[in-house]
């Protein structure tokens, strides 16, 4: 349609030449002018521009043909060139802007796509800190509960043995004379009854505890049946724990004879303290 | 042709035409004093290409002022639409030139951006 307008134009300008003169420079620029902007992107993005360049150009091709080259041509021709390349310019602006559009559009995208990315970071490493969370307090209950036991089961004990706190763990001392006859180690009754006591607050102590049974005894006779008759007893007090519940692998048991002695073996009072088994209730290892 | 050649024909051309009675260009006179303030708001007189036209417009009013003044209206007249045409080629022209830099400052961020 413009290479028509163009082709019109141009014939008619040929016609007036004939008729009259040569086309004043004004015209043939405004039409140089008007078929550059009608082959750019003009068409497209400004018609409304270039159709009044293009009827600007027809006024100054009309005044040519009917009156020839005269002022009024010129300053209408001076007009259409100015028109045309009006409407190549805010063409050419109009596509700078929609790029500017585009651009900033992608821009945003990225920046969107970046922020949701970073959102959904921080949301997994919330759900990771409340997993953790959720684990420190189940952790910090157990270690409560377990502590609780061992208050408890120490309340308990104090009751029927001597029980201490010392930097190796909670020590329960029974009397060796409560738990054997002189020189043996099985078991008497009346201490089966006692034992089954220590047995049954160990069972509800920590069990992540570690238990370790020592039998002592005074320095009266050969120092080998000493250590012999402290390892059996120590070996019977603890298989006694074991058949009333307490879990196998957390006891062990050693005899120590007459070492570490917690009183005087010259008198018979001293020797009868010394003459012990000790029940050593280790915290677990952190 | 150049801008002087121009005058002396644009003047030349009034003298001949002569005073026949013309009514007076005043709204066109106001509608080219008006887009050449649009120019200028614009700030086509920073801009090299926008500054010719605009400087080009503010001479065609001068021009048809004083034709005006003398008498010559209907010449006034056509050198008005030349003012107009000028003035709005500069504000375009400005606009334009605002949209390209626009244009390279918002694909200079792009590059920045990661």
């Amino acid at each position: 349609m413009r290479t028509h307008t163009v082709t019109r134009f141009a014939l008619a300008a040929l016609l007036g030449a004939c008729a009259s003169s040569q086309a004043p420079k004004e015209l043939v620029d405004a039409r140089a002018a008007y078929s550059r902007a009608s082959h750019g992107p003009a068409a497209q993005v400004d018609p409304a521009e270039l159709h009044d360049a293009e009827s600007a150009l027809g006024a100054a091709e009309r005044a040519f043909a009917d009156h020839g080259d005269t002022p009024r041509t010129r300053d209408l021709a001076y007009v259409a060139q100015r028109r045309a390349e009006l409407a190549e310019v805010q063409a050419q602006g109009s596509e700078a802007a929609q790029k500017t559009q585009l651009t900033s559009a992608e821009m945003q995208k990225k920046r969107d796509a970046e922020l949701a990315r970073a959102r959904s970071q921080v949301h997994q490493q919330e759900q990771v800190i409340t997993l953790e969370e959720q684990a420190l307090a189940q952790e910090q209950q157990r270690r409560e509960e377990a502590e609780k036991r061992a208050r408890q089961a120490a309340a308990d004990l104090a009751a029927i043995a001597s029980v201490k706190q010392e930097t190796r763990g909670m020590v329960i001392t029974l009397s060796g004379s409560v738990l054997f006859a002189s020189g043996q180690s099985t078991l008497l009754p009346e201490a089966q009854v006692k034992l089954g006591q220590v047995a049954d607050t160990l069972v509800k102590s920590d069990p992540d505890s570690k238990i370790v049974v020592q039998g002592y005894t005074d320095t009266q006779g050969p120092a080998s049946f000493n250590q012999e008759l402290s390892q059996k007893r120590a070996q019977a007090v603890r298989e006694y724990l074991v058949t009333h519940g307490v879990a196998q692998d957390r006891v062990t048991a050693e005899g120590l004879g007459p070492a570490n002695p917690v009183a005087d073996n010259k008198t018979a009072e001293g020797r009868a303290n010394n003459r012990r088994v000790e029940i050593v209730v280790q915290p677990p290892s952190k | 042709m150049d801008r002087q050649t121009a005058r002396v024909c644009v003047v030349g051309a009034a003298l001949i035409v002569g005073c026949a009675s013309y009514p007076k260009p005043t709204d066109r006179l106001i509608a080219s004093e008006a887009a050449l303030r649009g120019a200028q708001e614009a700030g086509a007189q920073g801009i090299p290409r926008a500054s010719l036209h605009l400087r080009l417009a503010q001479e065609e009013l001068g021009l048809a002022r004083q034709l005006m003044n003398d008498g010559y209206d209907e010449r006034a007249d056509s050198v008005l639409m030349r003012a107009k045409a000028d003035a709005d080629l500069a504000l375009a022209l400005a606009r334009t030139s605002h949209e390209w830099t626009e244009e390279k400052k918002v694909e200079e961020k792009a590059g920045t951006e990661p």
